[in-house]
């Protein structure tokens, strides 16, 4: 209670100070003082001159210059990435194509190895078959030759026979002595 | 007040203060008001005395204004010279870069940037003023009306020049009417405008002033008891005066902030009436 007392006590005495007579103007707590209003201007705007002239023209200069530096720095960054972007899609559309243009090639190259190929193919084909048949000419060719040139010997050996039997009499076994003789003579073909 | 002596009779302390509690009732407010620090002689106007003596207030709030502008001068000076503002300039320019984006520009929009200077002014020198008054032995500018109500004239005179000069004599005082106003409630409109046009930095000294002050009372009035009650209270009586001083800190920060918002918004409403 004592307590609430002086609290009560305290409140009243600043009420009191607050309302006190009004021609004691120095005391009071609410009373507008003109003096010091007038201070408080003419120190305000003193105070806001000397301050724009020193210190917030500077100061507000520097930020402002800062602040847009920054704002073109991150421009010109997108700036640079779009650039960069566009120039990475450019490269990436160049690489492919490079590619596609290898794989083209090699592809034809491939073609045109096999279409080679398959020509020396046919052509050593063609040639190998003529050589054949040409060989096989000659070989027809040289048998016929040679079955001619039995044939010329077999006449002759009849003939030399011939003149044998006319020139030595011979008799019936030595005849046919002969004929087996010059039979087995004779090539099979 | 006589019973507030008699309760300190009762009290089996003796000290100098006690004896000054004894002798005189308004000891906290004395601790609180101006005193004359250099005396002037007093011009008479009329019937209103205009005393231009120094007093403590004015003094703190010149010794507010003197350390601004070597502060503000310096981080000024500080942060031309380099480019990426450190210590004291950064500080500086973060607050000041708070009071743009956050108390100007939401407040009135783009046209605040041209108040700029006015608000920073303001908005520091309030801040100043407040925080010196928690330095102790000095006494608090603004724990004055006389001084907030200067503070609240120069924001007052601020509506009124540019609005006048933004919409032109006559569209100022016509825009202070809501359009669509039947004719017949025009004369109480009139009034209450008028009125309104005087309350809001009536409102803003009277904001300032009781903030600042109310601190500083419950401050004396807490210390007051350890001479009342004796010594068995001071733990008490310091640990709530310490809490009360850290609010202070606070309010001194927060009124401030307070004090250049409302000019603001007082300042871009009264250059866009249309909302």
């Amino acid at each position: 209670m004592a307590l609430a007392n002086i609290f009560l006590m305290k409140f009243y005495s600043v009420l009191m100070f607050i309302s006190s007579d009004p021609h004691e103007k120095k005391d009071t707590l609410l009373s507008v003082e003109p003096g010091l209003l007038i201070w408080t201007i003419i120190i305000f705007f003193i105070l806001l001159l000397i301050l724009k002239k020193f210190a917030w023209g500077p100061l507000l200069k520097s930020l402002n210059d800062r602040e847009q530096g920054i704002k073109d720095s991150v421009e010109k960054a997108e700036y640079l990435k779009q650039e960069a972007e566009k120039i990475l899609a450019e490269n990436k559309a160049l690489l492919a194509k490079a590619d596609e243009d290898a794989r083209k090639v090699i592809a034809e190259s491939k073609e045109l190895a096999e279409k080679l190929r398959q020509e020396m193919m046919s052509k050593t084909g063609d040639d190998t078959s003529r050589m054949i048949a040409q060989a096989k000419g000659e070989i027809e060719r040289e048998k016929i030759a040679a079955l001619n040139s039995l044939k010329d010997e077999i006449a002759n050996l009849a003939v030399q026979a011939a003149g044998k039997l006319i020139d030595e009499n011979l008799d019936n076994d030595k005849q046919r002595k002969l004929i087996d003789n010059f039979i087995n003579k004779i090539p099979q073909n | 007040m006589t019973f507030l002596t008699a309760f300190v009779d009762q009290v089996p302390v003796d000290s100098a203060l006690v004896q000054a509690v004894k002798e005189d009732d308004n000891w906290i407010m004395h601790h609180i008001s101006d005193k004359p620090i250099f005396s002037l002689p007093p011009i008479h106007i009329g019937d209103t005395v205009i005393d231009l003596s120094i007093s403590a207030k004015i003094l703190m709030l010149i010794i507010s204004a003197v350390l601004m502008v070597i502060i503000f001068a310096y981080a000024a000076a500080s942060n031309m010279k380099r480019k990426h503002p450190k210590g004291l300039g950064n500080f500086i320019e973060m607050m000041m870069v708070f009071v743009r984006d956050d108390v100007v520009i939401p407040s009135m929009g783009k046209d605040g940037v041209r108040f700029l200077p006015f608000f920073f002014t303001l908005f520091f020198f309030i801040l100043f003023v407040n925080f010196l008054g928690l330095v102790p032995g000095m006494s608090t500018g603004t724990s004055s009306i006389s001084v907030t109500a200067g503070l609240a004239i120069i924001t007052f005179i601020m509506t009124q020049v540019y609005g006048i000069k933004h919409n032109g004599f006559f569209g100022y005082f016509k825009g202070l009417i809501p359009p669509g106003v039947p004719v017949f409630v025009l004369p109480v409109m009139i009034i209450i405008e008028f009125l309104g046009l005087l309350t809001k930095p009536f409102a803003l000294a009277i904001r300032l002033f009781a903030n600042m002050t109310a601190g500083h009372i419950v401050i004396y009035a807490l210390i007051g008891l350890i001479f009342m009650l004796g010594y068995a209270v001071i733990p008490v009586s310091v640990a709530f005066s310490l809490f009360i001083y850290v609010l202070e800190l606070l309010v001194a920060v927060l009124q401030a902030y307070i004090f250049t918002m409302l000019s603001a918004l007082f300042i871009g409403m009264a250059i866009h009436q249309d909302h």
